[in-house]
């Protein structure tokens, strides 16, 4: 049985004067101590896909449809309460800035013990204990000490080490990443995702990675979800769609980085902006920006099909391959 | 204005130094010390000792981490922030030490673009009036005609359709902002653009059409950039040369292809090994020791002696100096001086 399973998960948001689909009809799996990564752009829904996990979204966001089973149980149909005994101790949330999540007024200490005492019955002493464990599988230099600091006198770095450590306390089978490390510098955020993949790996904790970072993709996921407009556009393994990605979004996604042209050379950029939520089109939402759509993509929604070893939504997958197969040939 | 500017370097930086005082006030300053009252003024070393000079027509990056000092260059070439000590020559002229007034005219051949460019749009002005502006400003003989075809052939050059020029910069998506703030900066015909992380509130695909129309502008307006930046896939594709700062000094200076092929000072090679790649399929990169000092007190020595595997006695004492390698690049490093890292 997977550790996660989603299935036609839909999230709306309830505005003054309409309904907008945020996440539409996802489904995917995890894994017991699998790595997934969630990529795309800004708007494409992998923050809400996050937030919806932990059943954390609040108004005007709801979940509309779908089901998330957490080894086995719904967490769709969850009472707070019940959310409450999973959230922090089954499954923990990393976000992007960590001076946001840790509380300026506690000292590190207190905030740990805090989060240990809510679901384990400990006194502070063995609570400490804990803590500074924890602190030293982070690589926190001294981590007596720091349970007596607050945030403010610890580095960027140093803080996110320590939402990491938080987010083990109480040996999470899934920790869920967002943009873990895009406020730090590259140098500490190449530490990070070290010890991220580490910590995963050895405590065998499943990740579900949310970036758009293809490169720390690539370093850390065996399998990669590609969103756009609030859909799965590309699902595979990681490899396979670095290397050979079959979705014209996904495709423009890679060749859009510098890396991928020679230095001077005009990047190969991809036309237009993701579309609104309020303006998603019919049909392919990434038609509009897409160079081979054609007249059936801007009708009819492409399902997500098996194409294969991956998952593709797109009509014109298999003449797309066809002809870059033949380009390379000749 | 000058026709034999052109044998002049566009841009010189000597012995640049910035401080920001920390303690401004008389009360700050006192502090207690082992039970006595002292004064005492800390100060942020922000840029220390730079030199380094600019061709016309090259794009020089400018990298390092959060604190470098990268910004304060920016901001101290611009004549937004004054130099503690040092020079700043443009076009064989120190502009420094100049008021005010006589930089405007400068103004017209410089121009930034800034990291976010929702600050850098005045919210109330349509996108006519805020690239109208500095065109008014800086050509008072143009007519009101001359203006808006200088606008409107702006926007059409950084494809964005001259019928939306009666919005405000809310109706625009990110990229369109920082391409207006682009057009703005463009509007004036400048020589220099000093841009500040210009793409790093961007996505990935809006990045690409942002540096293209950077690319473009450069080749067709003969530009020359000072091009700001933390993220190195984009200045192996932008920079000509790049400098490398850490804690407000340079670390090494060279031409972008030697710098990727092979950088020499012990920070720049542990700053390009940390740049995840697609081929990657787990992290590898040079680990540093410790963390980045504070700039208010700056390490004794080599600024990067404290987290360099390779530093000695001498790192710790004595700072090193730029020194020129057999392959053109400047590189600050007791270690490669003296050859003592294997490579």
């Amino acid at each position: 049985m997977s550790l996660l399973s989603v299935r036609d998960l839909s999230v709306k948001f309830a505005m003054r004067d309409q309904t907008v689909t945020a996440l539409n009809h996802i489904s995917f799996d995890l894994a017991k101590g699998e790595r997934l990564g969630i990529v795309g752009e800004s708007g494409a829904g992998k923050s809400i896909t996050g937030f919806a996990l932990m059943n954390l979204l609040s108004r005007p966001g709801f979940i509309d449809s779908g089901s998330i089973h957490f080894e086995g149980e719904d967490i769709v149909q969850m009472s707070e309460a019940q959310m409450r005994t999973i959230r922090g101790n089954r499954m923990a949330m990393i976000f992007q800035d960590p001076m946001v999540t840790l509380n300026p007024v506690l000292t590190i200490g207190q905030q740990m013990v805090e989060t240990l005492q809510a679901h384990r019955k400990l006194s502070k002493a063995e609570a400490e204990q804990i803590a500074i464990v924890k602190l030293r599988e982070v690589y926190i230099p001294s981590p007596e000490e720091r349970l007596g600091q607050y945030p403010h006198e610890l580095s960027g770095g140093m803080r996110q080490r320590i939402i990491i450590a938080i987010a083990l306390l109480l040996d999470p089978e899934l920790i869920i990443a967002d943009e873990p490390t895009t406020a730090l510098d590259v140098t500490i955020q190449a530490d990070i995702m070290e010890l991220l993949l580490e910590l995963c790996q050895s405590n065998k904790v499943g990740l579900i990675l949310i970036t758009h970072d293809l490169g720390v993709v690539s370093q850390m996921t065996e399998r990669t979800l590609v969103m756009y407009a609030g859909r799965i556009i590309e699902a595979g393994r990681t490899r396979e769609i670095i290397n050979d990605p079959q979705h014209p979004y996904t495709q423009g996604l890679i060749n859009a980085l510098p890396q991928q042209t020679l230095p001077g050379q005009r990047l190969k950029q991809i036309p237009g902006n993701m579309p609104g939520l309020d303006a998603v089109p019919v049909g392919c939402p990434f038609a509009p920006r897409c160079q081979f759509a054609v007249d059936h993509c801007r009708t009819t929604l492409p399902e997500l099909v098996r194409y294969g070893d991956v998952e593709v939504a797109c009509h014109e997958v298999n003449r797309l391959h066809e002809t870059r197969t033949e380009d390379q040939s000749a | 204005m000058k026709d034999m500017a052109s044998d002049h370097k566009i841009l010189e930086l000597k012995n640049l130094e910035k401080r920001f005082e920390l303690d401004k006030g008389f009360l700050e300053t006192l502090k207690l010390r082992g039970g006595r009252l002292v004064r005492e003024k800390r100060e942020v070393h922000a840029v220390n000792n730079v030199s380094l000079s600019m061709e016309r027509g090259e794009a020089l990056c400018v990298v390092g981490e959060s604190g470098c000092g990268k910004s304060t260059v920016a901001r101290l070439v611009a004549g937004l922030l004054e130099p503690s000590a040092g020079e700043i020559h443009y076009d064989g002229e120190r502009i420094d030490n100049k008021s005010r007034h006589e930089m405007l005219g400068l103004r017209k051949k410089m121009q930034m673009i800034f990291q976010n460019p929702y600050a850098s749009l005045n919210p109330r002005m349509t996108i006519q009036q805020a690239l109208e502006e500095p065109v008014r400003y800086h050509n008072p003989g143009l007519g009101r005609s001359g203006v808006k075809d200088k606008v409107e052939a702006v926007m059409k050059s950084v494809g964005v359709d001259p019928s939306w020029a009666t919005r405000y910069p809310h109706e625009f998506s990110g990229g369109q902002r920082q391409r207006i703030a682009i057009a703005r900066a463009l509007t004036v015909d400048p020589e220099f653009v000093i841009a500040d992380e210009p793409i790093s509130a961007l996505d990935v695909s809006i990045q690409a059409q942002v540096l293209n129309l950077m690319l473009e502008a450069k080749d067709e307006r003969g530009l020359t950039y000072m091009f700001i930046t933390h993220d190195l896939s984009v200045v192996q594709h932008f920079g000509t040369r790049v400098v490398v700062l850490y804690l407000g000094s340079i670390c090494e200076l060279a031409d972008t292809a030697t710098l990727f092929e092979s950088p020499k000072h012990p920070y720049t090679k542990a700053l390009l090994s940390a740049v995840p790649q697609l081929q990657d399929d787990k992290p590898s990169h040079i680990r540093l020791k410790g963390e980045i000092p504070t700039p208010i007190n700056l390490p004794t020595g080599c600024p990067f002696h404290s987290r360099c595997a390779f530093a000695d006695k001498r790192c710790m004492v004595e700072k090193p100096r730029p020194m020129q390698q057999p392959d053109g690049s400047l590189v600050a490093c007791h270690a490669v001086e003296e050859d003592r890292l294997d490579t």
